[in-house]
């Protein structure tokens, strides 16, 4: 494994799972030391990005968090449906995530679409 | 799973109807649909908070966030118009945004609401007791201890070390530091002139228009013994004495001021 502190999730593209990757990057933001606000907002953003891989394939999603010098990362990746043309993110979307993470990307790689979103401890509060 | 259409570009705010068959299909095109829809309401909330310190997209991220907490929150069924409910949400998140970022540095929350009570507690107290209370004296009120309370304190002065950098509004012209008073030496000429225009005032006439000639006007003693009619040297006895009595008047309006 890349990494020992990583925490892998195999999650079917349904949005009723979207709850378990939203609990599972909660859990990963308090051992980060998010407060409650970064952790609604890390929830928002992984939700989405989920939300937009899970609509485009038929298969289950990897998605991979991990916890680093006060931040979370969570990858996520999921292969496009056969024959279906990759999403962008929808407008509101990009708005929302763009607002509540401190970075991520939505990209497509050939078959594969996929998303890296960051939250960073203590950015709401610093100057 | 149905893959949702993305909404484009922003339209008539929907009725309750639309936010009840939200409730019901929980559709992402449709939510952005109404997120859409209401975005001119969180802007127009965002912007009541704007010229405060922070930047107007950050706030119209803030509300944009705090709408959709309210379009999931929405429940069309009690009778509520949407913008009734949505609007203090989405002030709590603009609210919530200029607590937190008006910490310099990161401070538990408990230690920011701890220092928010020691501050109405300072005034509570002080207000009733006619004094300023003592640490114990919050301590008690706050039914916390002294300790706590000086802990609180230390956090309290961690609010709001700003940089005098950044941008005091959102048109980005002015910083905070511009807006910071500086050392204004004129003002203190004023001050001066105010002085020694009352301490002239007890100066004979003569005394009083040679004086105003030679240091107001700038005219020489030759000028002035021409323009008054007297000799020079008269000119230069009349400002020596006036001088003298001019330091006086000004070492008695000091010694005033320092009593």
């Amino acid at each position: 494994m890349e990494n020992e502190d990583e925490v892998c999730l195999l999650v079917p593209p349904h949005s009723c799972h979207l709850r378990a990757v939203r609990l599972v990057a909660a859990e990963a933001g308090g051992r980060a030391g998010l407060d409650v606000s970064e952790l609604d907002d890390l929830r928002i953003a992984v939700d989405e990005l989920c939300y937009t891989v899970m609509a485009a394939t038929d298969q289950r999603l990897l998605v991979r968090v991990v916890v680093r010098d006060g931040r979370v990362v969570v990858r996520g990746v999921g292969q496009l449906r056969a024959g279906a043309t990759a999403p962008s993110l929808p407008n509101v979307s990009e708005l929302i995530v763009d607002a509540v993470s401190d970075r991520y990307v939505f990209a497509q790689d050939g078959d594969k679409l996929s998303f890296v979103v960051v939250k960073q401890a203590g950015r709401t509060v610093s100057a | 799973m149905t893959a949702d259409s993305p909404s484009r570009g922003r339209a008539e705010p929907l009725g309750l109807e639309r936010f009840a068959e939200y409730r019901r299909t929980r559709s992402r095109a449709l939510r952005n649909e109404l997120i859409e829809s209401h975005r001119g309401f969180a802007e127009y909330l965002a912007r009541r908070f704007a010229d405060r310190g922070e930047p107007l997209d950050d706030l119209r991220q803030v509300a944009l966030v705090g709408l959709l907490k309210a379009v999931e929150r929405f429940e069309p069924e009690r009778g509520l118009s949407f913008t009734t409910f949505a609007g203090p949400t989405i002030i709590g998140e603009l609210k919530r945004h200029f607590r937190d970022r008006t910490w310099s540095v990161r401070v538990p929350r408990r230690l920011q609401e701890l220092s928010m009570g020691i501050e109405r507690s300072r005034a509570e107290l002080g207000h009733r007791l006619g004094r300023a209370p003592t640490p114990a004296e919050i301590a008690t009120a706050l039914d916390v201890s002294e300790e706590q309370i000086l802990e609180g304190m230390e956090a309290a002065s961690l609010y709001r070390i700003g940089s005098l950098d950044v941008p005091a509004s959102d048109r980005g012209d002015t910083t905070a530091g511009d807006r910071v008073g500086i050392h204004d030496s004129e003002l203190s000429l004023v001050e001066d002139r105010a002085v020694v225009r009352a301490v002239m005032a007890a100066l004979p006439v003569r005394e009083r228009q040679i004086v105003y000639l030679r240091f107001f006007e700038g005219l020489t003693q030759a000028e002035i013994a021409e323009r008054v009619g007297v000799s020079q040297m008269h000119v230069s006895r009349l400002l020596t004495r006036s001088l003298e009595a001019l330091g006086e008047q000004l070492n008695r309006w000091r010694t005033m001021e320092e009593a």
